[in-house]
């Protein structure tokens, strides 16, 4: 009786919990983050579902919480049985979701990838904040430009992410290796440290890194919890405005740290444009709108983007219609001029 | 009064309450109940129960093993490297699975060599496997392997190894009917285990062990080889795991299943078998499994939030036991109450 | 001496003093002052919860949600700091956050009968769930500078909360060491039954265990906070296998009533210290994962085969000795 009573009790539970929820049957994208619960993809998701309300469809940001791929997946696969029309997805691996993209694609539904792209055979655009190529290059720069004589004096450089598997981290890091390489001989690489998304690794590391390189001229961070932890190890230390602390990270996280100068300038997108692009784009998809290389439009909020080929990302696919790379317009330094326009 | 005594097992229970929760998700959700879909969902949990079934084995001998995430992710670019030098990927396969058999093989050294808790060592190795994953293709590399993509050997340690042969991906691809392949493969996994759990004297050893590491040393067990054999099967599991998930994912990567451990531990205690040793059956984890994966499926079907869905799971944990322990207790008292009315009537 | 090495702390700290000087070896730099204080200040987090964490193992218990109660209890303090409570008011709030979410699993375990390993997986998911509900799924971020000023404060070079910590430690080790209601985790966990025939609480012992995990927990929130200055949606992610982990490092036994609170803080140190030293030492960040675990493995195997050693030779000293002596 009473285990009757308890799993009674247990089916109510869901039932009431769910009853809710209600089908529509509108226009429905799904926007996907790596993982949620980082500021960067929450202001994504935002502009996303922003541009949701703007076109009058329904757009849902929901993802793993921990940055997996089977997690990813399990999203894509519950989105399609679901029946949503599109799926705009920051994907954590180039080819782990091939499988799941492919099923989704003979189910009629539209691919997207923004921030982190696919192999280009399974998606239809990849909206995207610049090439490896381009933000590997502002790294470097960003650090350079903060420096008195960026090609005279040897210097010592280290750069700090979160981990030595994450997909776009390594390929920016690879380019920005190699343009020190080419054009700034006299940097040393003196260690590459990782803190694997954890806030208290990501001090202690370049604490750490600091006190066994004491003349270290500058840290390049490309990863929103490896940046503001370093700048809070520099201003442990007392070397905050001595050491060069860069890379990408959110304006939010950063202003405390750029109004104090420990931090005096790092690149990141507008991620909430980005957001509001991949769904703009993904509308016109679902509406049968097609696309080609070289097309040029105007998106509310956004400014004027043009349809690139997959080959400025070094790809050789190349699909006849719908099939290629939206560039953001932008990438914006932020310094203590900027900031306060940013707010996500 | 055998058939009675099923009906009041744990396993039951779990299997009613897998039924229930199926049914309700179908009554709330009627895309739920599409049977293709529901089939091919267990895909995205399959890698859970390879590493979850054999993992009972070692809680049932009072052992842990941690590790088995990072074995995933170490099988997986194992399989990849190999099969890039130009081995046959089925072989590279086999290697993949050694791998796992090989790491299992190391732990159970180290826990029946030592008595340093397995715990910590699993810890140990956990971080090892995943740094000797994470590192392998920068190594090879300083050794001087050549690569054929065009950003050298240590771009797979990032952007993963991919193009592998079709005959491979269809290992996951494919399906008997409706019934993906690994689903079916996990289904026999278990009824392997199982048989050896409860029908070879291996079994019988693993709870004597669990129960009484004492009396087990004195009554002549082979405490030692029975422990290793444990971690082996752990491992190689792991390592079915990881390489289910590398053809699922189409490309072999270093870092897959780093999330699993939890629900991994959890369908194992869920399953009924008891952390501190003694206790556990392969059916119950594979129930449990189901359960917990089901759950998860038919929530984010239903476009509940992951961050709620991890509410509702935890509750409905909680709330199982506390109703096994509940009715455990009430059990308790009834047959305390027989006990006494029938003195009384005497 | 022998008796100093004889216990398991004594041990694990003798050989984290051998690291620490052969990474000083190989990096002078380490030798400073400022480094050692900073490998102390990194561990205060993992040192506090593993502290809340002996307790529950004393009892025979196991408790995997104390990291997302460090979460939860960090997202309170945030919370409460940005809609402009004093500093004061959010710490209380949010140690009073970790506490009730500690007598949550007290309560479960004790009076639900739910088996911990159960319960706490289920809050583990139900508290870090509700970390995101309640933020919405976004970091907190600009939090006040009061928040971080404590973190600066320092006293001969040491800062203010190595202080707090070393202090709390020193009484968490006199209490369990002299205090009678104390020594009830020792008993309970030892022997259940034999604890409740000697008429001890034993479920309202259990239930203090897991409400003090949670208290400890919350500190190291305040803490966390307080040197970090933004709570990041997976705070304290995984600090539970690694708290667990450092109470049996230093000696807290899983099958109950033996263990010390200064083993589980060296337990804790000694973790986090390991990924610093590999920097100083120049390994390749790519290797860390791989060293920190060959590094822990090789550390617990010479332990075992020191105490083995002496246990040995006690053994044949007390053979000798009756056989000479007779006594």
């Amino acid at each position: 009786m009473r285990k009757k009573f308890s799993l009674v009790f247990v089916a109510a539970l869901i039932l009431a919990a769910f009853a809710g929820t209600a089908f529509a049957k509108d226009v429905k994208i799904a926007f996907i983050p790596k993982l949620t619960g980082v500021g960067f993809f929450e202001s994504g998701g935002k502009g996303a579902v922003a541009m949701g309300n703007m076109l009058g469809i329904k757009v849902k940001y929901d993802g793993p919480s921990t940055a997996s791929v089977s997690g990813q997946i399990e999203y894509i696969n519950n989105f399609v049985n679901q029946g949503y029309d599109a799926i705009a997805i920051s994907a954590l691996s180039p080819d782990g979701l091939n499988q799941a993209l492919k099923r989704a694609m003979k189910k009629g539904v539209i691919i997207l990838t923004w921030d982190s792209d696919v192999n280009p055979r399974y998606r239809t655009f990849y909206i995207s904040q610049g090439t490896a190529q381009q933000l590997g290059e502002l790294l470097v720069k960003m650090a350079a430009d903060q420096m008195d004589d960026p090609k005279g004096s040897p210097k010592k450089v280290a750069f700090h992410y979160s981990s030595p598997t994450v997909t776009d981290q390594n390929q920016w890091v690879v380019v920005a290796k190699k343009v020190i390489a080419e054009q700034y001989p006299n940097w040393e690489i003196v260690d590459t440290v990782f803190s694997h998304e954890d806030a208290q690794k990501a001090v202690q590391v370049p604490t750490a890194l600091f006190q066994a390189h004491p003349d270290l001229d500058a840290v390049i961070c490309p990863d929103a919890n490896a940046l503001p932890g370093t700048a809070q190890a520099a201003e442990n230390l007392g070397i905050a405005g001595k050491v060069i602390v860069t890379g990408f990270s959110t304006p939010n996280v950063m202003r405390p740290y750029v109004k104090r100068g420990t931090v005096k300038a790092f690149g990141l997108w507008d991620v909430v444009k980005q957001g509001k692009l991949a769904i703009y784009v993904a509308n016109l998809l679902v509406q049968g709108k097609q696309l080609h290389v070289g097309d040029e439009f105007d998106v509310p909020d956004v400014g004027h983007v043009k349809v690139s080929p997959n080959s400025v990302q070094g790809y050789d696919y190349q699909g006849e219609v719908n099939n290629g790379i939206i560039l953001l317009p932008e990438r914006v330094v932020f310094t203590i001029d900027n900031i306060d326009d940013y707010d996500f | 009064m055998k058939w009675a005594r099923y009906l009041r097992s744990w396993e039951f229970a779990l299997f009613a309450l897998l039924l229930l929760e199926l049914g309700v998700l179908g009554l709330v959700n009627p895309v739920f109940f599409n049977l293709e879909n529901l089939l091919y969902s267990t895909l995205d949990f399959t890698h859970i129960l390879f590493a979850a079934l054999p993992l009972t084995l070692v809680i049932i001998a009072a052992g842990i093993d941690i590790s088995g995430v990072s074995v995933m992710g170490l099988a997986s670019i194992t399989l990849g490297l190999v099969w890039v030098a130009g081995v046959n990927v089925f072989a590279a396969l086999a290697v993949a699975l050694l791998v796992g058999v090989l790491a299992g093989a190391f732990n159970g050294f180290f826990v029946s060599r030592t008595d340093v808790n397995p715990l910590v060592i699993t810890l140990g190795t956990l971080f090892m496997f995943a740094g000797l994953a994470q590192g392998m293709p920068a190594l090879l590399d300083k050794l001087g392997f050549k690569a054929y993509g065009s950003a050298g050997l240590a771009a797979y340690q990032y952007e993963g190894i991919t193009g592998l042969p079709d005959a491979f991906i269809a290992l996951t691809e494919g399906s008997l009917g409706i019934v993906p392949y690994p689903f079916l493969a996990v289904l026999f996994f278990a009824l392997v285990l199982s048989l050896l759990l409860h029908k070879t004297r291996f079994g019988r050893y693993l709870y004597l062990i669990g129960v009484n590491p004492k009396a087990a040393v004195y009554s002549g067990v082979p405490i030692r080889r029975v422990l290793v054999w444990a971690y082996v099967f752990s491992g190689f599991g792991a390592a079915l795991a990881g390489v289910m998930l590398t053809s699922y994912f189409t490309s072999a990567r270093a870092d897959l299943g780093g999330d699993a451990l939890l629900p991994i531990i959890t369908a194992v205690v869920l399953g009924g078998a008891d952390i501190l040793g003694g206790s556990g059956t392969i059916l119950g984890t594979l129930l449990a499994g189901m359960i917990l994966g089901f759950l998860r499926q038919g929530l984010l079907a239903l476009g509940v939030t992951n961050d709620l869905i991890q509410v509702v799971v935890g509750s409905l944990l909680i709330l199982a036991m506390a109703a096994k322990q509940l009715l455990h207790v009430y059990g308790e008292y009834r047959l305390k109450r027989k006990a006494l009315s029938s003195r009384d009537g005497r | 001496m022998k008796h100093l090495v004889r216990s398991r702390e004594a041990l694990v700290t003798l050989l984290l003093v051998l690291l620490v000087v052969v990474t000083g070896l190989f990096n002078p730099n380490f030798f400073k002052a400022a480094s050692i204080v900073e490998i102390f200040n990194a561990s205060l987090t993992l040192v506090l919860i593993a502290l809340g964490e002996m307790f529950v193992i004393l009892t025979r218990g196991i408790d995997v949600s104390v990291g997302a109660t460090a979460g939860l209890a960090a997202v309170v303090l945030g919370t409460t700091l940005n809609l402009g409570w004093p500093v004061g008011a959010a710490v209380l709030a949010a140690v009073l956050a970790g506490t009730l979410a500690g007598a949550l699993n007290a309560f479960g375990v004790t009076f639900l009968r739910v088996p911990p390993i159960i319960m706490t997986l289920g809050t583990l998911g139900i508290y870090r769930g509700l970390m995101r509900i309640v933020t919405g799924g976004s970091w907190i971020e600009n939090l006040p500078q009061s928040i971080k000023e404590p973190n600066l404060w320092g006293f001969l070079g040491v800062p203010f909360f190595v202080w707090a910590t070393l202090a709390l430690l020193a009484l968490t080790a006199f209490v369990t060491l002299r205090v009678r209601l104390a020594r009830y985790f020792y008993a309970v966990g030892d022997n259940e039954t034999g604890a409740y025939l000697l008429g001890l609480p034993v479920r309202w012992t259990q239930f203090a265990a897991y409400t003090l995990a949670g208290t400890f927990a919350a500190f190291a929130a305040v803490v966390f906070t307080s040197q970090i200055g933004f709570v990041s949606m997976n705070a304290a992610d995984g600090f539970e296998l690694k708290a667990i982990a450092a109470n049996v490092l230093g000696g807290v036994s899983l099958t109950g009533g033996v263990g010390t609170p200064v083993g589980a803080a060296i337990g804790a140190l000694f973790l986090t210290a390991v990924h610093s030293m590999l920097i100083f030492l120049g390994v390749p960040g790519i290797w860390d994962n791989a060293f920190a675990g060959i590094i822990l493995l090789v550390v617990v195997y010479v332990d075992y085969r020191v105490r083995s050693a002496l246990e040995l030779q006690r053994r044949q000293a007390r053979i000798r000795g009756d056989a000479g002596g007779g006594a």
